[in-house]
């Protein structure tokens, strides 16, 4: 890898460590390779949203030609977002697109994503059936997103009705998270994911 | 194919703005449009080839992995090393402001942008060339247009403090940025790949240690030779090295292994040496102390060899001269030997049959048949060595009955002898003539003589080459002491220029052997002393004191007359003409006892208008100043003005 983008992220990675957000718990960031090539990186659901008490972790990919380039961001988590894909986790989000900055850094780009699961941007969409809900049953978004933190980022918000409703699926027979997406992608009318799930 | 779009387009806009700014600087600032406008040349030029392999980003992080040349920056130089930011250990440690948003790295080269961020250098262009047009730090647009170096940060950054990077390996020193790279090359922990290409690598402090004493491929000296030689092939140069004392291993002596050599070969009386008969077939083998009476013991044992040997070459000779042309005619094949070698056949049968009767030795197991069997052919042999002889000694002497000749007949002719040399392995010696025996001893006293002579001869060779070398160094020494005679007595006037020069105007004569000096004052041979120059100061006016011994003029033969004299100085072109200041005379009353003393003491002030104070015109001014009725001869001699026949004179000159 280049020099520089090997040095700036070292620099990076001492710089998300000593931060305020990691003293709180907010983010943190850790190596999964020697050569700072990979790395995993984890935030906090914010306050106030369907994703608080849960933990997320993101998937860091750093280019060579970082930081020229974004680095390549994507949820481990799955999460119930408009920007965020529910089945791969790829990001919509413009920093790490064509609004990137040599600038930003792990740190800010972490912070980003935490603002973004606390404003989502239905306009711009990366999985369309969650922006769509988000539109149009924002209510039933929030539900199905805070269920889907509590099944997935271990947020300790269980909703017995969702669950009922997925028990029902499963009873059927069903795989239990092709169950929940199909639910969730269905206003939870377990008859039309059924249907969903066997077509 | 967007992206190359835009790229062109921004070239484009860029050659029309940048072109203008350089021209009217041409006009007004520099006066050498050519070197200003090289400059844009090259900037737009790599500009466009930019455009050309860059034509996206993933294209051209393919072609930096590839090693191939980055991008060029602006002024045209080739990126190839490291030009972010600088990554030192600061002390106090970096203020963030001088960091670059891009690296994270203490700012190199800054640029500041019109919205008042910096970056380095190298980092802003680059990430402006990836067509991304605007500011890392808050997206507002830019171009390189709207950046410019901030020399106000480069030069607080270069006067920042930081700890020396060989910190780690011992360095303590803390030093501003902008010595750094004279540090480093001095530092003392700096890792340095050793120069004589060991793998080694080390502090420079330690390198002058390990180059001269632990690396495997420094120089060492040899102890014998004073060569300079790799160490690794110090042990093979030791085992060759001819100057390595070595132990003789007869004898014991330490000699140089080159004369060690030489005298194993030719002096060391224990060395085990073969016999001089050894290609004959003596294959005796003793010290060389015992060689002679080896000689001495197996002189006949010898003779047979030589014999044996001498045959066998006859023998060699006889198959290769062809029988037609044969210079020997007369020597046919053994079988039509004449008569009377067929009666010394038969002699020699009964010589060997009374042999095997009188000797019980391993003679007895010989098998007798195969000895007879080749009788002839030794007879043949011996005939043709005589013949051979006589051929060759005729021309000179031919006399059949000399004793020589007799001798080499009657010992080739002996059948005994012949038939040890036959059989060189046996011990016992046979029955000896006396004519034969004294040959022996002849022949060997006269090798030992020649072999004496021919040392000798050697030796005188040597000696004497010896002795031409020893005449010229000799010679060289001569010139040499020559050499050092001349600056001996160069050194012995500077000292004594010297001395004259110290004393400071306060100058003692002494004047030695004055019988003898008055002596000849009075026989007129030698009227006059001159005293050795002298200097009023380290730079001042030289004079010398003048002495008659017998008066002058009016007062000879009466008064002694003293003056001084003014000579040529080497301060005289700086020094004030004609001179000024007082002169004083003085005899030394040379009185035992201090209180009785009665220097006899002139005072004399310089007239100017005197030719004695004028700048000498020669080595010593003609006219002097003083007292031709200085002291009456009476006086001095009879006082203690005359002691141990010296007089002492003390002039005291201090200039104005």
């Amino acid at each position: 890898m280049a020099n520089i983008a090997v040095a700036r992220i070292k620099r990076e990675f001492k710089e998300v460590v000593k931060s305020e957000e990691v003293k709180s718990f907010e983010i943190s960031v850790e190596l999964t390779n020697d050569t700072y090539t990979e790395l995993k990186g984890e935030i906090a659901g914010p306050p106030d949203t369907p994703y608080e008490g849960g933990k997320y972790q993101l998937e860091i990919k750093i280019p060579e030609t970082y930081p020229f380039n974004p680095p390549k961001v994507r949820f481990i988590t799955k999460i119930w977002h408009p920007n965020i894909s529910s089945v791969t986790g790829a990001i919509c989000l413009d920093i790490l697109k064509d609004q990137w900055a040599a600038a930003m850094t792990l740190r800010t780009v972490l912070i980003s994503l935490q603002a973004l699961l606390g404003a989502a941007e239905p306009d711009d969409p990366q999985d369309a059936v969650v922006a769509k809900q988000y539109k149009e049953n924002r209510a039933m978004f929030e539900k199905t997103a805070r269920h889907w933190a509590y099944a997935y980022a271990g947020a300790s918000n269980r909703d017995p009705d969702l669950i009922e409703k997925l028990k029902q699926a499963v009873s059927m027979g069903f795989e239990e998270n092709r169950a929940r997406t199909a639910l969730s992608t269905c206003n939870w009318d377990v008859e039309r994911a059924a249907e969903q799930l066997l077509s | 194919m967007m992206q190359l779009a835009d790229g062109v387009d921004v070239t484009g806009e860029f050659e029309q703005n940048i072109k203008l700014p350089f021209t009217m600087k041409t006009c007004l600032v520099m006066n050498s449009p050519e070197k200003v406008f090289s400059q844009p040349t090259v900037y737009h030029k790599s500009n466009v080839s930019e455009c050309r392999t860059g034509e996206s980003s993933g294209e051209r992080a393919q072609m930096m992995e590839k090693g191939e040349p980055q991008p060029r920056t602006p002024q045209g130089e080739l990126a190839e090393e490291p030009l972010e930011g600088y990554d030192f250990d600061f002390c106090p440690p970096l203020d963030s402001k001088y960091e670059c948003p891009i690296c994270l790295m203490c700012l190199r080269d800054p640029y500041q942008t019109y919205c008042g961020h910096r970056f380095c250098k190298y980092c802003i262009f680059k990430w402006l060339r990836e067509e991304k047009h605007r500011c890392p730090v808050d997206n507002v647009l830019l171009d390189e247009q709207n950046i410019y170096p901030d020399n106000f940060a480069k030069r607080e950054i270069l006067g920042l403090k930081l700890k020396c990077p060989n910190y780690s390996h011992g360095c303590r020193f803390i030093i501003e940025l902008c010595n750094l790279e004279s540090h480093l090359q001095s530092c003392f922990y700096a890792l340095i790949p050793c120069p004589q290409c060991c793998p080694a690598v080390l502090p420079r402090k330690d390198l002058k240690d390990h180059i001269e004493q632990s690396c495997p491929r420094r120089y060492v000296q040899c102890d014998y030779c004073f060569q300079s030689i790799f160490l690794s092939s110090k042990q093979k140069h030791l085992l060759e090295c001819p100057f390595v004392p070595t132990q003789c291993k007869y004898c014991d002596i330490l000699l140089t292994r080159e004369k060690l050599k030489k005298h194993i070969r030719t002096e060391c009386q224990k060395a085990i040496v073969k016999c001089r008969f050894y290609e004959f077939g003596c294959k005796t083998e003793v010290r060389r102390s015992c060689i002679d009476e080896h000689e001495e013991q197996q002189s006949q044992q010898h003779l047979w060899l030589l014999c044996g040997a001498v045959k066998e070459l006859y023998r060699l000779l006889y198959t290769i001269v062809p029988q037609g042309v044969s210079p020997l005619p007369s020597l046919g094949a053994p079988a039509s030997a004449p008569p009377v070698l067929t009666h010394t056949d038969l002699q020699l049968d009964d010589q060997l049959t009374s042999l095997n009767l009188s000797d019980d030795s391993s003679l007895n197991a010989l098998p007798s048949s195969d000895f007879t069997n080749d009788l002839p052919a030794l007879k043949n042999a011996i005939l043709q060595v005589r013949r051979l002889i006589q051929l060759h000694v005729k021309p000179i002497n031919f006399n059949p009955e000399s004793t020589q000749m007799m001798n080499i007949t009657k010992i080739e002719s002996d059948p005994t002898a012949m038939q040890s040399a036959r059989f060189d392995s046996q011990q016992n010696a046979p029955p000896q003539e006396h004519e034969s025996v004294l040959s022996s001893v002849q022949t060997k006293k006269l090798q030992s003589l020649q072999e004496k002579t021919a040392y000798q001869d050697e030796r005188m060779t040597g000696q004497s080459q010896q002795l031409k070398e020893t005449q010229a160094k000799l010679s060289s020494i001569e010139k040499k002491l020559d050499e050092y005679r001349i600056r001996t007595r160069q050194l012995e006037s500077q000292v004594s220029e010297m001395e004259a020069r110290s004393c400071n105007g306060n100058f003692y004569w002494v004047i030695k052997n004055y019988s003898r000096l008055r002596r000849e004052a009075m026989s007129g041979d030698n009227t006059v002393l001159h005293s050795p120059g002298f200097y009023t100061s380290f730079h001042g006016y030289k004079l010398c004191v003048r002495l008659n011994l017998n008066g002058v003029d009016s007062a000879h033969g009466t008064h002694l007359s003293l003056f001084i004299h003014f000579m040529q100085g080497e301060f005289d072109s700086f020094l004030e003409w004609p001179f000024g200041g007082r002169i004083t005379l003085t005899i030394m009353d040379q009185n035992e006892a201090c209180e009785l003393r009665q220097h006899i003491t002139e005072t004399l002030i310089a007239k100017p208008h005197l030719a004695a104070f004028q700048k000498p015109r020669a080595h010593r001014n003609h006219k002097g100043f003083g007292y031709m009725e200085f002291a009456p001869l009476s006086l001095i001699e009879n006082s203690q003005y005359v002691k141990n026949d010296s007089l002492i004179i003390h002039a005291q000159v201090v200039a104005q």
